[in-house]
């Protein structure tokens, strides 16, 4: 079922991601920033998708270290490799908006800094898998339940160490104008993170098949 | 440079010329970019989604070669 | 539950005894710290030391030598292949768990309690200002950071790579610990000291502590079952 889904999936976020430019350039500037808030309609969307994954891969995992059920484990890779490549996408646009809205590229606030300790968190998840060797899915299940406990306490932490200093961000809420366009790249980015779950997650299931078939054939 | 230092210490009396500060920020391209930013998210996914694509297919092909060699081998 | 607890304080004592034999972790973990705080007062010391600095440097020598700690306790145990012996011992999971931990603060109250003095002295920070506060700070947080190490040194203990693997796991998972840390020893240093903050980044210490136990409880009883 779901292999013919995906198909449906990736097309409808082609047709909503190539529709977005053009209700983007058309949307209205912001008061304060201008032009370049436009970058806010994809990175909050990314940021959105990434905690998403994160706590899709949270749950897997502690599904995974109960029932030790493989699916789980594929559920949880794909969703913590997810995690990162949107992270990524936040990360990088970030700066890239407050570099021109406030001068510089980076700033140490609540959000910023929670979003960089997730990313690392989940890289690390990787990592894990990757290097670890033998017995590494139980392992960074282990990583992607605490990843999942961790992050609210980090945003928690940075933020009352942080309100001691006044910040010079503010995002502002959004005018309705904006918020039709905002809801579009939304769904738009919702729609790709369905189909590439399936897809990794099909993915991390057939290399487990076939690392299975190898090891009978060597027997 | 010691007569600009002499003015300034003087306070404001005759006309300083302006040179930038934080109204440099304003001489910021905001256009180039969104567009870099909007190029980061396009590459990044595209990139994922065929770098997945590829993947797969290798693996599934494999996988049906695999198969089809362990039920010739039994 | 008692037996739960008696039976970590053995394990516990077990370590101890191996440990005050050749005090070979103490020594050294001890040093390692001490040869953090110099190259932290190379980067960080200008005609004094920068303001406030002595908080983050005395947390950070902590988390450094810590994680050491963590890897050689383990390493002892890999080599002795001693952690299959003990989970299959006819005791709680938990026991096991709790046992290393007990172990692993009690070393880092040891290190802490040379270490902290000399970052008073080298660094100019005022240690009597709120003595309590400050002890209270430092056990709460390296509770919290023992006992995520912990399950992750145990964890890791026959995985490849896992020098390397358990610091990057370990820092970011224990960011709120270092954070509260840091915040509050920073409160009851700086010029203007601001202890109230300092004891709610205590209570918040204590709330990370309950939160972490737990869920490292659960997790390591779910990951030793083979």
């Amino acid at each position: 079922m779901m292999n013919r889904l995906v198909p449906i999936l990736l097309i409808a976020a082609a047709v909503v991601f190539g529709y977005a430019p053009f209700l983007i350039r058309d949307s209205p500037a912001e008061d304060t920033m201008g032009v370049v808030f436009k970058i806010f309609y994809f990175h909050v969307s990314s940021a959105l998708t990434m905690m998403l994954s994160a706590v899709v891969c949270a749950i897997a995992s502690a599904a995974y270290l109960r029932r030790r059920s493989r699916t789980a484990d594929h559920v949880a890779l794909a969703a913590a490799e997810l995690a990162v490549v949107f992270g990524a996408i936040v990360l990088i646009t970030g700066p890239l908006w407050a570099r021109k809205s406030w001068g510089f590229w980076w700033v140490w606030d609540a959000r910023v800094t929670s979003t960089l300790v997730m990313w690392m968190m989940f890289s690390s998840y990787l990592l894990l898998r990757k290097y670890a060797g033998v017995g590494s899915e139980t392992l960074s299940a282990a990583v992607g339940v605490f990843a999942g406990v961790m992050s609210p306490l980090v945003y928690k932490s940075v933020d009352i160490w942080r309100t001691q200093h006044p910040t010079t961000n503010v995002l502002p809420s959004l005018p309705p104008g904006m918020r039709g366009v905002w809801l579009w790249c939304l769904v738009g980015f919702l729609l790709l993170y369905v189909a590439l779950m399936a897809l990794r997650t099909r993915l991390a299931a057939s290399q487990a098949a076939l690392d299975d078939l190898h090891l009978a054939l060597e027997d | 440079m010691p007569l600009l230092l002499f003015a300034l210490a003087q306070g404001q009396g005759q006309f300083v010329p302006f040179t930038g500060g934080s109204v440099g920020q304003e001489t910021l391209p905001a256009t180039p970019l969104i567009y870099a930013a909007y190029a980061v998210v396009w590459l990044v996914l595209l990139f994922y989604v065929f770098t997945l694509w590829r993947k797969l297919g290798k693996v599934e092909r494999e996988l049906t070669d695999v198969a089809a060699r362990v039920r010739t081998g039994k | 539950m008692t037996r739960t607890l008696q039976a970590a304080w053995t394990i516990a004592r077990k370590d101890l005894r191996i440990e005050a034999r050749s005090r070979e972790l103490v020594y050294t973990t001890l040093f390692f710290a001490v040869a953090c705080l110099l190259v932290f007062a190379f980067a960080f010391v200008r005609e004094r030391p920068i303001d406030n600095a002595a908080a983050g440097i005395l947390w950070v020598a902590l988390a450094f030598s810590g994680t050491l700690a963590l890897g050689r306790t383990f390493e002892r145990e890999r080599q002795g292949e001693t952690l299959r012996a003990l989970l299959l011992a006819p005791v709680e999971r938990g026991a096991v768990y709790l046992g290393k931990l007990i172990a692993l603060l009690l070393l880092m109250a040891a290190v802490e309690m040379v270490v902290v003095p000399i970052v008073g002295l080298l660094f100019s920070a005022p240690l009597l200002r709120a003595p309590a506060l400050l002890a209270g700070l430092l056990a709460l947080g390296t509770v919290g950071f023992a006992a995520i190490g912990t399950l992750f040194a145990a964890m890791l203990v026959r995985a490849s790579s896992r020098d390397v693997l358990l610091p990057i796991l370990l820092y970011p998972m224990t960011a709120p610990l270092l954070i509260a840390g840091v915040q509050g020893t920073a409160a009851i240093f700086a010029d203007e000291p601001n202890l109230v903050l300092a004891q709610n980044w205590l209570a918040m210490l204590l709330f990370f502590d309950a939160v972490v136990i737990t869920v490292a409880l659960w997790v390591f009883g779910a990951v030793m079952t083979e």
